[in-house]
């Protein structure tokens, strides 16, 4: 089950990588990062690690307490 | 043709039928106050009108244009699905409550005046707090309370800040954008953000949502903060600190959820990041960050709501609502329902093509863009991946997936009522349907939309974006699972704050207590010394300590008798040696 998912989900990453470079935006590229097919790909992956590492550090460091904390 | 009459009447009166009617009945007119309001809207023509005149001011109750039509129109859609999603409840105050709630944000919708607005937004406060109440344990009574209070210094800064610009400008007028003034600009503003829960003033929403019962919860994601986005889109476009609160607040909201264990606590804490998208659209204060507000908002309430009826239907069903305590039960093949209609609300939220988050949050941040915000467009664009990993990932994963735990024991699930699943499958129908067929909400929108969101460049973009963060979580998903802990966050400051201010108060009572006790020692002692100053002075220099005698009358009697009869004589010798002189001198 989980190796046709990990399949699936690499198939369908290939795919849209691969559209990515043969679709241009509409108009004139503003920025250098919309001309990087695979840009939105990269900032995703890389936005979810650092959010994740971040906010989880943010908790064990600082912000978590028992759940009885306020009571 | 039949004349409209002020929408938010129909909720007000139709309110007052709730505990006269019962079974079916009452179920018929729970349903049909928002019908006939939803008619009501389609009579109201553009203009001003129901105007009365109140002092010297002219309030006016039916400010109709585009803006205000956008938000009734959801907020009498979103009335109608969770009236249907409660109906099961045999709770009239919590009926009653959520008429006035809804009818009164309809009121805001439409008030033409800053007094009008005021009335209508304290009635708002008040009926949703009941709405909290009417979970009627411990934890929501608290939560209530904090939430009264704060919504109660939201709404004296939005007063203060009313009477203030009324008396600089001359105008209560809210038609348009407001004047800059000062001090009075700003005290509405604050007010009105309270209320959009942009951080610091935030955590009564993350702390009275999931606390409200499963049902009542759905009317309080839909009203407060969408009412105060309308009155921001009205009075503060192009306000350019709005953009960046926006902006922060949009991730501030997601690293709290990523924290977070309790479920709707975690979709709470995605109201203030999906209200983040709202308000940085007014900031932002082009004609497409403006469409995309409102049209995100309009977004929003209905799958938040289907997002929170799923959440709801599993604590329902199971009674459980931490991640912690569900995470491993195999619950999607128990409750599979339920997983179903969130799933529509998590690819909503999250933007997936053909769901109605599409068609709305790359407004605003292709406006970001556009107008070269980059912070804010990074921010956006930052936490719209932290929204899927989330919302669409975490939370149904911990949920109703999770490694298998054989050693929890068997849970007793509940059946789900049906018209909970008709009210999930009401919202999962229009959110997807406004996802394949945006115009239907663009022809809506208050400015002319000339934005497309299925060109081939945003579709290809959103789905790299989605399926690699689903990588980063699945190499990182040891990382994210939910403990049982809480996360502190500002509302510390007063829950904290209030202990301390009580312990000052009782410092101050002590000192109270032993400066009146010197006082009343002093007092004694002045009572004592006038009673008998022999006493005191025996009491000083004595060793063992004389007791005071009651007064007795007769104690002294003789004494003082033979001394007032000796100063007698004495007097009368006096007198007759005075009267002797004087009669000889008169003589002579």
């Amino acid at each position: 089950m989980i190796r046709t998912l990990k399949v699936a989900l690499f198939v369908s990453i290939f795919i849209v990588f691969l559209l990515g470079f043969f679709i241009h935006p509409e108009h004139e590229a503003h920025y250098f990062w919309q001309k990087i097919p695979v840009f939105e790909g990269i900032f995703g992956f890389i936005g979810c690690i650092v959010l994740i590492i971040f906010s989880k550090g943010l908790g064990h460091l600082f912000l978590e307490r028992e759940e009885d904390y306020y009571d | 043709m039949i004349k409209p009459i002020p929408p938010f009447l129909i909720y007000l009166i139709g309110a007052l039928f709730v505990p006269l009617l019962v079974g079916k009945a009452k179920k018929a007119l729970l349903l049909i106050i928002p019908i006939l309001a939803y008619i009501d809207l389609l009579l109201m023509p553009h203009g001003n009108y129901w105007k009365i005149k109140f002092l010297d001011y002219e309030l006016i109750f039916g400010q109709v244009d585009k803006l205000s039509m956008v938000f009734a129109y959801v907020f009498v859609i979103i009335s109608f699905a969770a009236l249907l999603y409660a109906l099961h409840v045999d709770d009239d105050v919590q009926h009653f409550s959520a008429l006035y709630y809804a009818g009164s944000s309809l009121g805001v919708a439409f008030a033409g005046d800053l007094f009008t607005l005021y009335l209508f937004w304290e009635i708002m406060a008040v009926a949703s707090v009941f709405i909290i109440w009417c979970q009627r344990d411990k934890e929501a009574i608290g939560a209530g309370f904090r939430y009264l209070l704060v919504h109660l210094f939201g709404g004296c800064a939005l007063l203060a800040g009313i009477v203030i610009y009324a008396i600089k400008t001359g105008s209560i007028a809210f038609s348009g954008p407001l004047v800059k003034c000062g001090l009075g600009f700003w005290l509405i503003l604050i007010g009105f953000i309270l209320n959009a829960a942009v951080p610091p003033l935030h955590p009564w929403l993350p702390d009275a949502y999931p606390r409200a019962s499963v049902t009542g919860a759905i009317f309080l994601t839909a009203y407060t903060t969408k009412s105060a986005v309308y009155t921001l889109l009205r009075a503060f476009p192009g306000v350019e600190v709005l953009a960046y609160l926006g902006a922060i607040m949009t991730v501030y909201g997601v690293v709290w959820a990523i924290m977070e264990n309790d479920i709707r606590r975690l979709l709470a804490y995605h109201i203030v990041s999906q209200v983040g998208y709202m308000v940085g659209g007014v900031g932002i204060g082009t004609e497409l960050s403006m469409n995309g507000s409102a049209a995100h908002a309009f977004c929003h309430i209905l799958y938040k709501a289907l997002l929170f009826m799923g959440a709801g239907a599993v604590i329902y069903q199971t009674g459980m609502r931490k991640m912690s305590d569900l995470v491993g039960r195999d619950l999607y093949k128990k409750i599979p329902l339920s997983l179903i209609f969130y799933m529509v609300g998590a690819f909503s939220i999250s933007a997936v093509p053909l769901f109605n988050g599409f068609i709305c949050k790359p407004m605003i941040v292709t406006a970001a863009e556009e107008t070269h915000m980059l912070a804010v467009f990074f921010l956006m664009h930052t936490a719209s991946i932290g929204t899927w990993l989330c919302v669409g990932l975490k939370l149904p994963y911990y949920t109703w997936f999770g490694k298998r735990r054989p050693e929890l024991g068997e849970i007793e699930i509940k059946k789900l009522p049906w018209n909970m699943i008709a009210g999930m499958a009401f919202l999962s129908f229009l959110c997807i349907f406004m996802g394949v067929y945006p115009d239907i909400l663009y022809r809506v929108l208050p400015y002319p939309v000339e934005y497309h969101p299925y060109t081939p460049m945003h579709v290809i973009g959103a789905l790299q974006m989605l399926l690699m963060t689903v990588v980063g979580v699945w190499i990182l998903l040891k990382r994210l699972e939910p403990h049982a802990v809480i996360n502190l966050d500002t509302d510390w400051f007063y829950r904290k704050g209030a202990i301390l201010f009580v312990k000052f108060c009782y410092g101050l009572s002590a000192i109270r207590t032993i400066l009146q006790k010197l006082a009343m020692d002093f007092v004694d002692g002045v009572i004592v010394t006038s009673k008998n100053p022999v006493y005191v002075i025996e009491s000083i220099f004595s060793s063992k300590p004389t007791r005071l005698e009651p007064y007795d009358a007769n104690t002294y009697r003789t004494a003082v008798g033979i001394g007032v009869m000796f100063s007698l004589i004495f007097f009368a010798i006096v007198c007759f040696i005075f009267f002797h002189h004087l009669l000889q001198l008169l003589v002579k």
